[in-house]
């Protein structure tokens, strides 16, 4: 088969999953929660812009200061690749 | 703040590149690489304080964390990965001094190297789901760049596009099952969730969860058939990069994967212990015939890296404590192996600009400790004893005979003997008569060879002396295998 044989037959396939993986999906209802120990997670009142501030800082911090570093390494990384090349 | 190990990494990852652009131009690449290896080294040295006191009970950060937050949680298993990382992370960097010297922009060389290690040691130490894919993804982001790194190399670039395709579509794959796992179990905190799903008994989201996560982080891991950036991304990348690509980030992605399936899906072992028998068949399948095509001695350690990925699977496919601890042994045995085969061939590389058997034929004859080093790490690639390969082989095979898949440990012998055809052809090349270009090569220069000696001696010792190494990988199986001493 040739290569446009091939990219046609892969993605006639492709559709036929993203159609069925719909189909499938639709029919199954998510049990949210079937597994949690705990329902109550947080209780959100009032200030909520506030309250998610509070809840990064205080419950997700490692991944903010790691995210910093996903972003410089990002940063270092466009610098890496934009560089000057020696002649 | 993140454990003394992951502070020293990002400290150095941000004045490496610094000291290095501030530094003369013509020495740039020697102060920035240096500072680097100083902060890997140091990260070694608390890598090894932390060894006493985890082996009773595995570190949390921050101490006493609930089931929302982010934690980092120092333990054996996370270690053993660690190590791996940090290692062959001081070895790269100290082969890059010479190596990378020709190339411009070397402090985001060694800034990117060391955040890439940084991302290493922080997959293993993470305690939580998304801690797991913050530091996966300054893994990778760095990764990409340093495939990429020679942007005036057009097959650089176009292995460097190919591989963040794949590997960001791998990841998002990853994150979706993430959030399907929080949807299920409304936590992302690994010992959370495997008492959560202890007793679960299936069920359509759940499936989909898990193979979203086998598949995403399964990209990385090279299964086939998601390997397909592989070849490419080992062969164009700087050898320094390769060896880390193949020792330590694809060797991280398996454990990941093993990770999952025996610590937060032990329920569903019924179910992926045949998908994982089937996998690891098709990765030894693929990656020795097609091994056996290639004439590019890179590509052929790359396709060789498939097919070893597919012997790991096979202590996965027992699903047994022993077939963990010959998975988690293989993956730091071959770890080890490859980087010295990268190198080896980075080595040749550097003296030769060639690395197709035709060009490098007879260069044994003139960078004689090169080639003993190159051959060394092929006999241990093939399982020859005493070398560490065959210690990790023999594990991986009794763990296949204990679970009663005697199969599949036909099956790794069989491709184990299929791989020597390549490998052999390599030992063929490295012992010819020299000719041509070969004939004025010389021997490589001592800070190329010194970390390939190192290794050497890592793996002859963990050949003829594999206790230590085994009770490691042990206390790793028996850790990922028991949720309840997390508690």
């Amino acid at each position: 088969m040739s290569d446009e044989g091939i990219q046609v037959a892969g993605i006639i396939l492709a559709v036929i999953l993203a159609v069925f993986a719909v189909m499938i999906i639709a029919r199954q209802a998510f049990p949210v929660f079937e597994y949690a120990k705990s329902r109550a997670l947080f209780e959100i009142q009032g200030d909520l812009g506030q309250r998610s501030g509070v809840f990064l800082w205080d419950a997700r911090s490692i991944d903010i200061v790691a995210q910093a570093f996903v972003l410089f390494a990002s940063a270092l990384g466009c610098l890496a690749i934009l560089k000057a090349e020696r002649r | 703040m993140l454990t003394a190990v992951l502070d020293t990494l990002f400290l150095f990852a941000l004045i490496a590149p610094i000291v290095g652009i501030l530094s003369p131009r013509e020495r740039s690449h020697l102060v920035s690489g240096s500072v680097a290896l100083i902060g890997l080294l140091a990260a070694a040295v608390f890598l090894t304080n932390f060894l006493s006191r985890v082996f009773a009970k595995p570190i949390e950060v921050p101490l006493g964390a609930g089931l929302v937050n982010a934690v980092l949680v120092v333990d054996i298993p996370g270690l053993f990965i660690g190590f791996l990382a940090v290692s062959i992370g001081i070895l790269v960097v100290l082969y890059s001094l010479k190596f990378m010297e020709r190339d411009s922009g070397t402090p985001f060389y060694f800034g990117l190297l060391t955040l890439m290690v940084a991302g290493m040691v922080g997959v293993g130490f993470a305690g939580d789901l998304f801690t797991l894919f913050v530091f996966w993804e300054l893994m990778c982001i760095s990764s990409y760049v340093l495939v990429g790194f020679r942007t005036q190399v057009k097959e650089s670039v176009e292995a460097a596009v190919k591989y963040i395709v794949m590997s960001a579509a791998g990841s998002a794959t990853a994150l979706f099952g993430m959030s399907m796992l929080y949807g299920l179990t409304g936590t992302l905190n690994l010992v959370g969730l495997a008492s959560a799903l202890a007793s679960a008994k299936g069920g359509f989201w759940l499936y989909a969860a898990l193979a979203m996560l086998i598949t995403g982080f399964g990209v990385k891991a090279a299964i086939v058939p998601l390997h397909t950036w592989l070849p490419d991304a080992y062969t164009a990348a700087p050898s320094p990069v390769s060896t880390i690509l193949a020792g330590a980030s694809t060797e991280l992605a398996v454990f990941v994967v093993v990770k999952l399936l025996f610590f937060v899906f032990p329920a569903l072992r019924g179910s992926w212990v045949m998908f994982f028998a089937t996998f690891s068949v098709l990765n030894m399948l693929l990656g020795n015939v097609v091994g056996l095509l290639q004439n590019d001695v890179k590509r052929i350690l790359a396709y060789s890296s498939i097919a070893h990925i597919g012997y790991i699977f096979i202590g996965v496919a027992a699903g047994t404590q022993l077939g963990l601890t010959g998975a988690l042994l293989h993956i730091f045995n071959h770890g080890l192996l490859k980087a010295l085969a990268f190198l080896c061939i980075g080595a040749i590389i550097y003296r030769l600009g060639a690395r197709t058997l035709d060009d490098i034929a007879g260069i044994g004859r003139k960078m004689p400790v090169t080639a003993s080093l190159f051959i060394l790490a092929i006999l241990g690639l093939i399982g020859m004893p005493p070398l560490n390969g065959f210690i990790s082989k023999l594990v991986l095979f009794t763990s296949s005979l204990d679970a009663g898949m005697l199969w599949l440990g036909v099956l790794l012998v069989i491709f184990s003997a299929v791989s020597t055809g390549y490998y052999l052809r390599i030992l063929k090349a490295l012992i010819a008569p020299p000719s041509g270009r070969v004939s004025e090569a010389r021997e490589a220069p001592a800070l190329l060879l010194i970390p390939m000696i190192v290794l050497a001696f890592l793996v002859i010792l963990f050949g003829v002396w594999p206790d230590p190494l085994l009770s490691f990988a042990k206390s790793s199986s028996s850790w990922l295998m028991e949720v309840g001493r997390y508690a």
